[in-house]
């Protein structure tokens, strides 16, 4: 321990404690503009200087380590003057009109029109009016007055790249965002070009963010102190007035969020402890706020789609249940929060319904290992560790604290496979038997299509460590050992709830939908290509379904309501309300309650149990002369419910593609397909229109679509294109 | 359909659009405006008349929601939906008087055909414009050709006069008789002036910006209060008596629909840039 002196108090502190830290802890106020706490102190501002006994000048107090018998005063009126003037020469290269006017709380009530407006040229302008940190300096440095000339750099507002927009006439060079990039995510996609005063914050060669491979988890944008920096969705909504604590349940991991309120709408979402990624930064808002969000319930009456009243919509639905009865087919989406699920089960039961059905992948609700919190060595099986989790190397990297090594074993060049140490490409279908030749458990013929050297040198990185394996649920079903002495293989659901809807005993909606015998379909945040035509179709979602329907319930989407979920390894999170359901919104488990109250169904009729889980069995595939094309469906973990993320903001649409078939250019040409062009894709007992996305991260052969069930695209097939 | 015949952003966020016209231009008086609508379902947008000659008129607008940033998207040769006017009354030009006229903002454009109107009458015109800073200002050498004087207010001193209108004006007026003041732009300044001259009983006018939707009297979407009276800006305006208007009721009318303006561009730039 070191001791030292600051402004007169004795402190002790921790070897290698920066002057600032020790300061903070003793509660001394030193004011701060480029230091952040989660990246390495910089120095660049000058603004939280110190004097030291004994030093020649003040020194910056974030890069100063404290030393033994330091004497240190943090309040002099020359560290006044200096930082005042450093505030100065930094404001001389911001718009600060508004920081230094007279006028400026008496404007604030009539100017709220000019903050809509697209060139900031002061606060009342600003995005960030109210929480910028060059505001609050200003006042607590008690700066009147700018002496030197106002340089406006002029540049261009880069508007090009979805979810944020940047500003570079406002930065004032602090590098919290570039430390940020490079330090805390690991992506490095922004860092200072050129010098001097031509200083500017950027991408290599000033390719736009999408093409620098940016993973706009938006942790720049809330690393500015400034406004330049802002989220497209919330730029003219001001400042928040409160803030909830919830999860995000976009994807498995439910990463912690704030979410942000200002009279009573939802403005935006902020990582909470944790670092979030693109889905939880700006994904949660446009679902919530959306346009097309259905406010009010919908019935068809002769043949006409009228608003109704929610007594009228629950005592039509009861109705036609009470009526049918057994007959009905349920079908939910595990993105409902657990409690909702437990209603819809409970309903099933209760009507005596054989069908109770969700998204149930085999195997993963029994995942036999614990998550493992670090690990030694990663392998990620058909997973994009990059664009779908994040965060979860994030939280592998800060656990393990040591660097390891990450292989990725994927047919498609994902950008995960691309950011990998090493990157195996083995034929589609073949990934399980790849890993059990990695794990030298298969003396067999090498059919992978991986050359032997490549194994080897995967053996080699992998010496004397026990390494993770991360599989996607569709492969569980092979027969790879879970646990042994080389390796942990670990499941991976992509989706919230996934392994309690499949301990929960309900089939897969695949078999819900190939049910004859039903007359009734009940979807809940599910809306799957239906083959034909039922008595009644209730459908309870947020968003109007393509599909037609009977009856639509218009249900509180993931911030308006509370609740849990389960994440990936069996943790439970929660869901936080933050605001009052859009229009007449019901949150889902108050609609399924409703129903339940109104069913009469005898007691002797209830059902006690659901019947078992069946996974569906996976058959090995193989391309033939009619349909010459392996396609590879992937899981899509950017969707709400039903709905695609990309079909809610078109932000997603351009950052993933993910609406389009991937081909590989050499297969396009063949087929004499320009990109973009409508093609069907024909397999037995399929057909599915889609347009292509031609990118040579598919081999040839080979083609790749994102799973959407309101489409009809489920699972890996052979198939051919037609145009 | 009317053509654009030029597109100009004269400083951030304010664009000048000339208009191609032959019947609008024929019966515009200064100080009357038009309504145009940049697409057939567009809003209609009411914009005051800052020039115009046989073929054409000018407008200056600045870009503070949806419909004026389509409006400013357009290139010259583009067309608007449609274009209505001379609406409004034209200001009231006195004879051999003192004026006093004073800008910011998109209302820099506005009061030049105003001043012009003055001079041409013999009225000695002073014009005060204010901004932000230095490059916020326009149209000087335009405004020059018609005052007897053009002093610049800049908050940060970049130019001219250094501070705000309310350290400039009573000093000013203390200085020079005054007969009367005429003023336009935001609705800070044209409250801001009004309250400065009160005590000096100069009569003011300022040019009113409330929400209008069909600017020919049926709707009253537009309507304030003037002299405790209810007065629609579209037709009895937009110009008013300074002293005379309920300004607290004013700005509450102006924010009614600021949420749903928000929403509105946030949803118009997250489907234009992703």
């Amino acid at each position: 321990m070191i001791k030292l002196k600051i402004n007169g108090l004795p402190v002790e502190v921790a070897a290698g404690t920066t002057v600032l830290e020790a300061a903070r802890k003793m509660d001394i106020h030193i004011p701060t503009l480029c230091y952040l706490a989660s990246v390495a102190p910089y120095g660049g501002c000058r603004i939280c200087l110190v004097e030291v006994e004994g030093m020649p000048r003040p020194m910056t107090s974030c890069t100063l380590p404290c030393a033994e018998g330091m004497t240190v005063r943090t309040d002099t009126e020359e560290l006044k003057k200096l930082r005042r003037f450093s505030l100065q020469l930094i404001l001389s290269e911001h718009p600060y009109s508004c920081l230094i006017c007279t006028k400026k709380d008496e404007c604030a009530k009539f100017m709220d029109c000019i903050q809509k407006e697209p060139v900031t040229f002061g606060c009342k302008y600003c995005a960030k009016n109210g929480s910028c940190e060059l505001q609050k300096l200003v006042d607590e440095l008690e700066i009147k007055d700018v002496p030197f000339p106002f340089y406006y750099r002029g540049l261009e507002v880069e508007r090009y790249d979805p979810f944020f927009e940047r500003d570079y006439n406002l930065c004032v060079l602090c590098g919290r965002c570039v430390r940020t990039c490079i330090e805390t995510r690991g992506a490095a996609t922004i860092d200072f070009h050129h010098r001097g005063p031509h200083t500017l914050v950027g991408t290599a060669f000033n390719r736009s963010h999408l093409d620098a491979r940016c993973q706009f988890c938006g942790a720049c944008v809330d690393a500015c102190p400034t406004g330049a920096m802002a989220e497209r969705f919330s730029k003219y909504e001001g400042k928040p007035e409160r803030s909830v604590e919830s999860h995000c349940p976009l994807c498995s991991l439910g990463c912690p969020i704030n979410l942000n309120v200002r009279d009573g709408r939802l403005i935006n979402a902020t990582p909470g402890a944790e670092p979030v990624c693109a889905r939880g930064r700006f994904g949660i808002t446009p679902i919530v706020n959306h346009e097309q969000r259905i406010r009010s319930p919908l019935m068809k009456k002769d043949g006409r789609v009228v608003e109704v009243e929610w007594s009228e919509a629950l005592d039509y639905a009861a109705a036609r249940l009470n009526k049918i009865r057994d007959k009905t087919g349920f079908l939910f989406s595990p993105d409902l929060n657990r409690e909702a699920i437990d209603a819809v089960t409970g309903l099933g039961a209760r009507l005596g319904a054989g069908r109770v059905g969700s998204a149930v992948s085999p195997g993963v609700g029994f995942n036999p290992v614990k998550w493992p919190e670090t690990a030694h060595a990663l392998i990620a099986v058909g997973i994009d560790l990059v664009t779908d989790f994040s965060v979860l190397l994030l939280r592998l990297r800060t656990a393990g604290r040591k660097p390891f090594p990450v292989i990725v074993i994927d047919p498609v060049r994902t950008r995960g496979a691309e950011s990998a140490d090493l990157w195996l490409r083995p034929k589609p279908g073949k990934e399980a038997e790849l890993v059990n030749h990695i794990l030298g458990s298969l003396s067999e013929r090498n059919t992978t299509g991986v050359p032997a050297a490549e194994i080897d040198r995967v053996k080699e990185l992998l010496a004397g460590r026990k390494a993770v394996i991360l599989i996607p649920p569709a492969d569980s079903g092979t027969d790879l050992h879970p646990e042994n002495d080389r390796a942990r293989i670990f499941t991976l659901p992509g989706e919230i709830n996934k392994s309690y809807v499949s301990r929960l005993g309900v089939v897969d909606y695949q078999e819900v939908l190939a049910d004859d015998d039903l007359e009734c379909l009940y979807l809940i945040g599910e809306t799957p290509k239906r083959d034909r035509k039922y008595q009644c179709v209730i459908i309870q979602d947020c968003f109007r379904p393509e599909s037609d329907f009977d009856l639509f319930l218009p249900c509180a989407s993931l911030a308006e309501t509370d609740g849990i979920f389960e994440d990936f390894a069996g943790g439970v999170r929660h869901l936080h309300k933050a605001v009052e359901p859009a229009g007449n919104a019901r949150p889902d488990l108050w609609i399924l309650t409703e129903i339940q109250r109104r069913i009469t169904v005898a007691a002797a009729a209830v059902k006690s149990a659901l019947p078992a889980a069946k996974p569906p069995i996976l058959k090995k595939i193989r391309p033939t002369k009619t349909y010459p094309f392996h396609l590879v469906i992937r899981d899509n973990y950017y969707r709400y419910r039903s709905r695609l993320l990309s079909s809610l903001m078109k932000g997603f649409q351009r950052f993933r593609n993910d609406e389009r078939l991937w081909i590989h250019p050499q297969d396009a040409r063949n087929l004499k397909l320009a990109d973009a062009a409508e093609v069907t894709l024909q397999g037995k007992g399929f057909q599915v229109k889609i347009n292509i996305f031609i990118t040579d991260r598919v081999p040839p052969g080979v083609l790749m679509a994102y799973a959407n069930p309101t489409r009809g695209l489920y699972r890996d097939k052979i198939v051919r294109i037609e145009e | 359909m009317y053509r654009i015949l030029k597109k100009k952003q004269i400083i951030p966020n304010i664009h000048l659009l000339v208009i191609e016209s032959e019947t609008v231009p024929r019966n515009t008086l200064p100080g009357e405006f038009v309504v145009v609508r940049v697409d057939e379902t567009g809003e209609r947008i009411p914009l005051n008349v800052v020039d115009w000659n046989e073929k054409s008129v000018s407008v200056v607008f600045m870009e503070v929601g949806t419909s004026t940033r389509k409006l400013a998207a357009l290139k010259a040769g583009d067309e608007l939906a449609t274009l209505a006017g001379p609406l409004g009354r034209p200001t009231v030009i006195p004879e051999n008087k003192s004026i006093l006229a004073i800008a910011g903002c998109y209302g820099i454009g506005a009061i030049y055909p105003v001043i012009r109107a003055f001079q041409a009458r013999h009225n000695r015109v002073t014009t005060i414009i204010e901004g932000r800073t230095a490059m916020l200002l326009y149209w000087q050498n335009k405004l020059r050709k018609y005052s007897e004087r053009l002093i610049e207010i800049t908050r940060d001193g970049t130019r001219g006069v250094k501070g705000h209108i309310n350290d400039f004006l009573p000093e000013y007026l203390e200085k020079n008789p005054t007969d009367l003041i005429y003023c336009q732009g935001c609705t800070y300044l044209t409250y801001l002036v009004s309250q400065l001259t009160r005590p000096f009983t100069v009569k003011t006018i300022v040019g009113l910006n409330p929400i209008m939707i069909d600017a020919t009297g049926m709707c009253g979407v537009c309507r304030v209060i003037v002299n405790n009276e209810t007065k629609f800006a579209c037709v009895d305006g937009p110009e008013f008596d300074g002293h005379q208007v309920n300004w607290e009721n004013l700005l509450s009318r102006r924010h009614t629909y600021l949420e749903h303006e928000r929403k509105s561009l946030s949803f118009l730039e997250c489907e234009k840039y992703g």
